[in-house]
């Protein structure tokens, strides 16, 4: 009589026996493992089965190359592309670098025609008869400093009826104020250095009243400077036209250039005063 | 050489500006999912990421022309930021927005190694650097007032505005609260007609 074999409890009784090699774990089988009829071996177990199967994909899967710097880390292996927009980058790149250089030649053909535009050098000035402009001269910047210094003790022309015209002329009472006591002629201001250069005005007094500034001296040994005071100087020769004193509003962005503006512009008036008292 | 440096400070401030917004506009459009499906947003990623380097390497370029060329600023004015005697506030911007630029590109090298959340605040400084950028380059350009220089700073801004428009309007969409599941006596409620007598008898 045949006796089943002893039989544990099934944990999974919805798992097929055969699931991995055919036979159920639970049974001890008294026969040997089943023979492969072709292979003339036991029957592998799963497991087994496994194991050479990696084995055999290990030794025909190609060697893994070394990782690189531009494969390192999360990026390596998988065929990713290390950088996607590699095309766009670069062109991003050429763009930008052609921009540069096209765009600082660009501004130095502008900087060019400008300067040939205006001349060689520039004596900022403005006078009451017209608009307060930057006006070009012949002279070059040592020509003019030159000037400057010979007009400093020759430009004084006192007359004695200066104070009269001035008196009667002056239509403002800051006109009357400042500039009844000015003698006609032209009048250079001291030279008023600030950490960004010297700057020295001279004015010419008509019929005891301020008719023009000029701006002999002032910052110009850098472009950012020439460019500043290009825009400053013509603000504060127009004020101290229109107040005619030294009293100018500080131009914003060119606070040094204000302040020796001012300093220089009252030294002028001092002397023309000065003159004028003398004569 | 001066010259050149002086021509070249300029051309280079302007593009290191483009390519700040540049980056920054790529990064909203990515981070609000506003980049389309044309391209893959690996790609997108990959650009920004470029970009922000092209950013801070034209920005040092910018800085260093401009040290090069006489300006009459020195080192201290440039990385100091409120130390410059003239224009203070224009180059104490132009610094914050090199250093928040540095600070932005640096940081998202090494990303893995910060806590998201410190690097997302790091990474935000990016917008208050791109508008500190324009601020300088409006106070302190040389070409302020030429009318291509205006053109492009109406370009940047609306580059800059409309992905900024977007990401925003992404967020309050999504911080706005799902309107809640009605429950069957309130589907009752608003129904009419046969619509109340399915739900009736649906009970």
């Amino acid at each position: 009589m045949h006796t089943p074999s002893p039989r544990l409890p099934d944990p999974d009784p919805g798992r097929l026996h055969d699931e991995r090699d055919g036979r159920d774990p639970h049974v001890t089988s008294p026969w040997p493992a089943p023979v492969d009829p072709l292979l003339r071996r036991p029957t592998a177990t799963a497991d087994e089965r496994l194991a050479r199967l990696a084995a055999r994909r290990a030794a025909t899967r190609p060697p893994e190359a070394p990782p690189t710097s531009r494969t390192a880390g999360s990026r390596a292996g998988g065929g990713r592309r290390p950088h996607p927009a590699g095309n766009a980058r670069a062109s991003a790149l050429a763009l930008s670098l052609a921009t540069t250089v096209g765009m600082a030649a660009y501004l130095q053909h502008l900087d060019t025609v400008a300067a040939a535009a205006e001349g060689a050098s520039l004596t900022i000035s403005g006078s009451t008869s017209g608009s307060t402009t930057a006006n070009s001269t012949a002279t070059t910047a040592t020509t003019a400093t030159t000037a400057t210094t010979a007009t400093t003790t020759a430009a004084t022309e006192p007359t004695a009826a200066t104070d009269t015209a001035a008196a009667t002329t002056a239509d403002t009472a800051v006109a009357a104020t400042s500039a009844s006591a000015l003698a006609d002629g032209t009048y250079t201001g001291d030279t008023d250095r600030n950490k960004w250069g010297p700057v020295q005005v001279q004015i010419t007094v008509t019929d005891g009243s301020i008719t023009s500034v000029d701006v002999v001296q002032y910052p110009d040994d850098d472009r950012k400077s020439v460019q500043i005071n290009q825009r400053a100087l013509p603000a504060l020769i127009e004020s101290a036209l229109q107040s005619q004193s030294a009293d100018v509003d500080t131009v914003s962005g060119a606070t040094y250039t204000s302040d020796s503006y001012r300093i220089s512009l009252q030294s002028a008036i001092d002397a023309a005063r000065a003159a004028a008292t003398a004569g | 050489m001066t010259d050149l440096m002086w021509f070249l400070t300029r051309s280079s401030g302007v593009v290191a500006l483009v390519l700040i917004v540049a980056t920054v506009a790529d990064g909203l459009m990515f981070s609000g999912r506003n980049t389309g499906t044309r391209r893959r947003p690996a790609w997108w990623m990959d650009l920004h990421r470029g970009l922000g380097g092209y950013a801070l390497a034209f920005t040092g370029l910018h800085l260093v022309t401009a040290y090069g060329a006489d300006l009459g600023v020195g080192l201290t004015e440039v990385f100091v930021p409120g130390a410059a005697s003239s224009s203070t506030t224009a180059y104490t911007l132009g610094a914050l927005a090199a250093y928040g630029v540095a600070l932005v590109v640096t940081t998202s090298w090494p990303k893995r190694r910060l806590r998201r959340r410190t690097w997302h605040a790091l990474h935000a400084l990016s917008l208050p650097a791109a508008v500190a950028a324009g601020v300088h380059a409006l106070q302190l350009g040389s070409d302020v007032g030429a009318t291509w220089y205006t053109l492009l700073t109406l370009a940047l801004v609306a580059i800059g505005t409309y992905p900024l428009a977007l990401r925003l309007l992404g967020i309050v969409r999504r911080r706005r609260p799902e309107p809640a599941m009605r429950r069957p006596t309130e589907v009752a409620e608003h129904a009419s007609g046969d619509e109340r007598v399915l739900v009736g008898a649906g009970r």
